[in-house]
C-alpha cells in the first residue's frame, strides 16, 4: 500500500510551517509522527496534496516543569512521556496511558500532540487532558491561542483547530499535594485501542472524603465523556466501597456507546463501571499514603 | 518533488537521488539499498515484520517516509551481526527454536535488539510486553521469549 503522490515540505521553523498551512489551505496535512497519518493515507483514507512534517522544527520535544505547570512539547513522543520522571511523578495518569498507547514501536514514533489533533474517539490521551484540565496551545496565522482540552475535542476526527493551526504545546497544571491521578484502559490485545479508558483526578479532604473529582471515559462516544453524576456521587462523602460502587453505577447511565468487532455497546456500559471503579480506586491508593482498602 | 536521501545503513553510507516523498522507508530499504532482510508483513502498521532501528529506536519501516532517513543512522537485520560472529540473540533464535517460518524474525530480533538496551534483564513479563509490536504467525511466542531470555543472559555475561 503506498500513499497517493503528495508534495512534501520539512520546515525548519513554526513560522514557515504555518505559512505553508496558509499558502496550501485545506489541501495540506501537518505531519507528526506519521502513526496515524500515514496508516491513513496508505488506505487512501486521506490523500492530502502537500505534506507539511514538523520533524525538523525544534525544541517541540521538551518536557518542563515549574511549580505550578507541567508543559509538553507537541512532538514529545509517547515513549518519552512514559520514561519521564517528571511525568511519572507529576502527573501520573499521562503516564499510564502513554505506557498503553499502541505497542513500543508506534510509541517510539507517535506523539502527544498528534494523537491530540487526530482526535480518534478511542484514543487514551484526550480522557487524560480533559481529566487533569489541560489546555493546548496552537500557533496560527493570527497568532497563538489556548485552548481547554474540554473545548477542544468537539467529534470523532474532530477539533476546534482551524486548519492552519499547529499545536505546539500542552499545559498541565502541576496537582497538590492531596491530588492524584490514574488511567486505565481495557483492550483485547495489547496493540489495540481502547474499548473502555477511564482517567480519573481526585483531590483527597479531610476524614477520607474526596474534595473534588474528575471522571472522563473514553471509547464510549464521539468525544471525551466526563461523568459528571459519578464525580458528584465521589464528592458527597467519605470515599468507601459502597460510594464506589454507585459511582460505579452513575457513570453508566446515560451512555451512548458505539459496537464495533471489538465489543457491543451493552458490554462497553457494563464495562464502563467497573473501569471507573478500579481507576477511582487506584488514584486514590496512589494518593493515600496508608492502605485504603478500597479494592476493586 | 523528489528529493536526495543521504543516509547511513549498517554503517556504510548511501547517497540515493530522487527519493519520492510517498516512498516508504521499507521500501527504500529493500528496492532502492537491496537490502530484503527487513520483511513487508501486514503493511498496515500492525505486524512489525518490517522493524528497524532508526536514529537509536526501534520503528516500523513501512510507516515512516524515506525522505525522513536524509541524516538519519539506520540498522536493519543484515547489520546485527558482527562480520561473520552472529549476534547472541541471532544465536539465542536458532539454539531456542525461535522461528518456524522465520518471516517475522528480523522484526523481532529488531524489537528485541531494543529491548535489551532498556532493560539488559528482563523478565519474561517485560520481554512479552515490549515484543506487542511484533506478531508471529508461527510459534505461539514461547519460543520466541525464551531465545530473547537466553541471549539477554548471554549479554550479561559477556558484559560481566
Ligand atoms: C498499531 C497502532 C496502534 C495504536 N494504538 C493506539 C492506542 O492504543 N491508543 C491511542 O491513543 N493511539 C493509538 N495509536 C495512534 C498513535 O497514538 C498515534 O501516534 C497518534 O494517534 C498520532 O500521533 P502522531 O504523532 O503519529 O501523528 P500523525 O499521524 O503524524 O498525525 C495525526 C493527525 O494529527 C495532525 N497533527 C499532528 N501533529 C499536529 C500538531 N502538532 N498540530 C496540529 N495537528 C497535528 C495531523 O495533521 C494528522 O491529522 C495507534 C497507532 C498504531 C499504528
Ligand atoms: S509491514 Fe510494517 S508493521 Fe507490518
Ligand atoms: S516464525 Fe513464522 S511468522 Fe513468526
Amino acid at each position: 500500500m503506498i500513499p497517493r503522490a503528495f508534495e512534501y515540505f520539512d520546515p525548519p521553523t513554526l513560522e514557515e510551517a504555518v505559512a505553508l498551512l496558509e499558502q496550501h489551505g485545506e489541501d495540506a496535512k501537518l505531519m507528526a509522527g506519521g502513526q496515524s497519518l500515514l496508516p491513513m493515507m496508505k488506505l487512501r483514507m486521506v490523500s492530502p496534496a502537500v505534506v507539511v512534517d514538523l520533524w525538523r522544527v525544534p525544541d517541540l520535544d521538551t518536557i518542563r516543569r515549574d511549580d505550578v505547570v507541567v508543559r509538553i512539547g507537541a512532538m514529545t513522543t509517547h515513549y518519552a512521556l512514559q520514561s519521564s520522571e517528571v511525568i511519572r511523578n507529576t502527573l501520573p495518569a499521562l503516564a499510564d496511558a502513554a505506557r498503553v498507547v499502541g505497542d513500543p514501536l508506534v510509541r517510539n514514533l507517535g506523539t502527544i500532540g498528534g494523537s491530540a489533533a487526530h482526535a480518534a474517539h478511542n484514543a487514551d490521551y484526550p480522557a487524560v487532558l480533559v481529566a487533569l484540565d489541560a489546555e493546548l496551545q496552537a500557533v496560527g496565522p493570527a497568532g497563538t491561542r489556548s485552548i481547554v482540552a474540554e473545548d477542544f475535542f468537539i467529534d470523532t476526527f474532530t477539533t476546534c483547530l482551524e486548519p492552519t493551526e499547529i499545536v505546539t504545546e500542552i499545559s498541565i497544571p502541576v496537582p497538590g499535594d492531596t491530588e492524584c491521578s490514574a488511567y486505565l484502559k481495557l483492550s483485547r490485545r495489547g496493540t489495540d485501542f481502547a474499548i473502555v479508558g477511564v482517567a480519573t483526578a481526585l483531590t483527597e479532604g479531610e476524614g477520607g472524603r474526596c474534595d473534588d473529582a474528575r471522571v472522563v471515559l473514553t471509547g464510549v462516544g464521539d468525544t471525551p465523556v466526563r461523568a459528571t453524576e459519578a464525580e458528584e456521587i465521589l464528592k458527597a462523602g467519605p470515599l468507601d466501597p459502597e460510594r464506589l460502587r454507585e459511582a460505579g453505577e452513575a457513570a453508566k447511565r446515560n451512555l451512548d456507546p458505539p459496537s464495533d468487532v471489538q465489543a457491543d455497546a451493552q458490554y462497553r456500559v457494563d464495562v464502563s463501571g467497573v473501569y471507573v471503579r478500579r481507576a477511582v480506586a487506584a488514584a486514590w491508593e496512589r494518593s493515600q499514603s496508608d492502605v485504603s482498602g478500597l479494592g476493586n | 518533488m523528489a528529493r536526495t536521501v543521504q543516509a547511513t545503513v549498517n554503517g556504510r553510507k548511501y547517497h540515493e537521488e530522487n527519493v519520492e516523498p510517498r516512498l516508504l522507508l521499507v521500501h527504500f530499504l529493500r528496492d532502492r539499498l537491496g537490502l530484503t532482510g527487513t520483511h513487508v508483513g501486514c503493511d498496515s502498521t500492525n505486524c512489525g515484520a518490517c522493524t528497524v532501528m532508526f536514529n537509536g529506536k526501534a520503528v516500523k519501516s513501512c510507516t515512516v517516509l524515506a525522505v525522513r532517513a536524509d541524516g538519519a543512522a539506520i540498522t536493519t537485520i543484515e547489520g546485527v551481526a558482527d562480520e561473520e560472529q552472529l549476534h547472541p540473540l541471532q544465536e539465542g533464535f536458532w539454539e531456542k527454536h525461535g522461528l518456524q517460518c522465520g518471516y517475522c524474525t528480523p522484526g523481532m530480533i529488531m524489537s528485541a535488539l531494543q529491548l535489551l538496551e532498556r532493560h539488559p534483564d528482563p523478565d519474561e513479563e517485560t520481554v512479552r510486553l515490549e515484543l506487542e509490536g511484533n506478531l508471529c504467525r508461527c510459534t505461539g511466542y514461547q519460543n520466541i521469549v525464551e531465545a530473547v531470555l537466553w541471549a539477554a543472559g548471554r549479554l550479561r555475561g559477556a558484559s560481566a
